[in-house]
């Protein structure tokens, strides 16, 4: 019912939840849906950069590798970095967020500043500093990504924790006598939780197009997986001749951006329209 | 004459630092004698609500004494002061916003027992049968939500929360403001009900004169932080002795008969209760002040039949060589 109602009211929403769906099925069933496994990783040098055509429809890279087929390969891995990142960044953004928001005083000062100093520090430069200390992997890019994005939670979870503290029916439990932690995890947790959905799915498409830009970078997955970001990058030195090589993974990072990002807007609007947008 | 159930002896709330600091609460001395309807009467900003919280633990008193039953209540942190204060127990003004949104009644009714340590499932369920039925609501409101209760309802489903942790004392925000008077009759008579069933002892925070002169056995009535007059409701509403009050029950507007004869016109806002004023609280808005007025604070004193007043021009009346300054 509520789905239905969110989804008749907005088109964009619509189109984002389509194309989520979409991707997240892709990332699920990649390996069994490509049309050629062989082909996504043999070397094959003399079919190199080849234009799309009928037995490769988005061409191939310029080891002779189907280009469709990885772009398929490579969605899990983007969606599964995204997801781990989303989802640990949740945790320790949420917790800290919702401790400071609720205490207030000394405590709650520390954490915020301790946010703010990440907040500080742009984030695509810290997550490379990271990512250089470690060994080039998806771990790496994890770790990177999860340190860099926590804020953004603490932020959103430190001021509507403190929105449902001060509000009536949290003095009315305190002063029954219930004990803070059962105030937090039965009474403010599910409060704050719209607007943590909202953001982690505004943060999965921010995540999935950090993380490619890492893998661009060079500190993300290792060459031969298939990876969109390191897709972008082997193609630089084929442009503009091999136009596909570059074009299509760059397509595949757009949408699945794109609709996380319709999406967590639709939701946004329909969860609270005072909700601030701030990336 | 029923013993006293709540004694407060000169307690002080202060706000801020000495100076810059608000006097919330200036040492009020009163007793709420056990089940009756204790009314406190006053403007907004006139210490009513901070007075409650001093009672109920939740703001620590800079100084005087509360004592429940005869036993003296330490000034503990809020949180184990309500611990210890479980009997005390207070019905918020705007009962729907006091229950968590996301929960049912009957999870908010059965959480207050969980909190109180009530281990026996059965045991929740059959106190929250009694309390809703003492409160005239039946079980299909217990898988409602906060929202889906009308503004009547929810002040019974309020009740009903704080009823079901059997306490001695409930302490009643402003509970029939917002309420369309035919409600508002339906709730007073609840708690008057109430009172006979379970014998409760209330205190009842108001600035309806008529509610409260309808309802309450005694009453306070509280300036700037100050008790200026207490005694039985009956007697203060008919011959109310301290300017103020006399103000105060000539503000209420009247829509029968002749408009009343104006004793006394209450003029501009409530002054600021500064930390460590000298003088009556009133003096800056009294019709009747005199000199001595602003230089020391007068006390509540009695005045006979249980009456007390803090008020020079009661306690002297002019002619006795104070005339007005």
């Amino acid at each position: 019912m509520l789905i239905k109602d969110f989804l008749s009211r907005n088109s964009a929403g619509m189109i984002g939840a389509v194309l989520v769906v979409l991707a997240c099925l892709v990332g699920i069933s990649g390996p069994w849906i490509v049309p050629d496994p062989d082909a996504a990783f043999q070397t094959d040098i003399v079919n190199r950069l080849r234009p799309p055509s009928m037995e490769a429809w988005m061409g191939t890279d310029h080891l002779g590798r189907d280009v469709f087929s990885r772009i398929i390969l490579g969605t899990r891995g983007a969606l599964g970095v995204a997801f781990i990142v989303v989802a640990a960044s949740m945790i320790l953004g949420v917790t800290v967020g919702t401790i400071a928001g609720y205490e207030g005083g000394v405590l709650s000062a520390i954490l915020m500043r301790i946010t703010d100093v990440f907040l500080a520090v742009p984030q695509l430069i810290l997550a490379l500093a990271l990512a250089q200390l470690l060994k080039p992997s998806y771990l790496t890019v994890v770790v990177a990504l999860s340190l860099t994005y926590w804020p953004f939670f603490a932020r959103t979870a430190y001021a509507e924790t403190k929105r449902i503290a001060s509000g009536l029916f949290v003095e009315a439990l305190f002063s029954i006598g219930a004990s803070r932690r059962r105030i937090l995890c039965y009474h403010v947790l599910p409060n704050i939780a719209p607007a943590i959905i909202v953001r982690a799915t505004i943060g999965i498409g921010f995540v999935i197009l950090t993380a490619a830009v890492l893998s661009f970078l060079g500190m993300g997955a290792p060459p031969p997986t298939p990876d969109w970001g390191v897709a972008v990058a082997e193609s630089r030195q084929f442009l503009p001749e091999a136009w596909w090589f570059a074009l299509f993974p760059g397509i595949a990072i757009y949408l699945v951006v794109l609709g996380f990002n319709l999406l967590g807007d639709a939701l946004r609007d329909f969860v609270d329209p005072r909700i601030r947008r701030s990336s | 004459m029923p013993d006293p159930i709540i004694e407060c002896q000169d307690v002080s709330v202060h706000f801020g630092k000495k100076g810059v600091g608000v006097a919330a609460v200036s040492e009020v001395t009163l007793d709420v004698r056990e089940n009756e309807i204790f009314g406190v009467v006053g403007e907004s900003g006139s210490g009513k609500s901070t007075l409650a919280r001093a009672i109920l633990g939740l703001q620590t008193p800079v100084s005087g004494a509360i004592s429940l039953e005869g036993r003296g209540l330490d000034p503990l942190p809020p949180k184990m002061a309500r611990q210890d204060r479980a009997k005390i127990q207070y019905v918020h003004q705007d009962s729907g916003a006091a229950l968590d949104p996301w929960w049912s009644v009957g999870s908010s009714l059965e959480e207050g027992l969980i909190v109180h340590g009530v281990r026996s499932a059965d045991e929740r369920h059959r106190r929250i049968e009694r309390v809703l039925d003492a409160v005239g609501l039946n079980e299909s409101f217990l898988d409602r939500y906060p929202h889906e209760l009308s503004g009547g309802q929810q002040r019974r489903i309020g009740l009903a929360r704080i009823l079901v942790l059997e306490p001695q004392v409930v302490i009643l925000d402003e509970p029939t403001s917002g309420l369309d008077v035919s409600v508002q009759a339906a709730v007073l008579n609840l708690i008057l009900e109430l009172r006979a069933k379970l014998n409760l002892t209330f205190i009842f925070i108001s600035h309806d004169l008529a509610v409260v002169h309808k309802l309450c056995d005694r009453l306070a009535v509280m300036h700037l932080g100050h008790v200026v007059e207490l005694g039985e409701s009956d007697e203060v509403f008919s011959s109310p002795a301290h300017p103020y009050t006399k103000s105060l029950l000539d503000s209420v507007p009247r829509l029968d008969g002749p408009p009343r004869e104006v004793r006394l016109r209450l003029k501009g806002e409530p002054p600021k209760a500064s930390i460590g004023a000298v003088g009556c609280s009133y003096c800056y808005r009294c019709p009747k002040v005199r000199q001595d007025c602003s230089a020391a604070t007068p006390v509540l004193a009695d005045i006979g039949d249980g009456r007390r007043v803090a008020c020079f021009a009661v306690h002297a009346p002019a002619g006795d060589g104070m005339n007005r300054g």
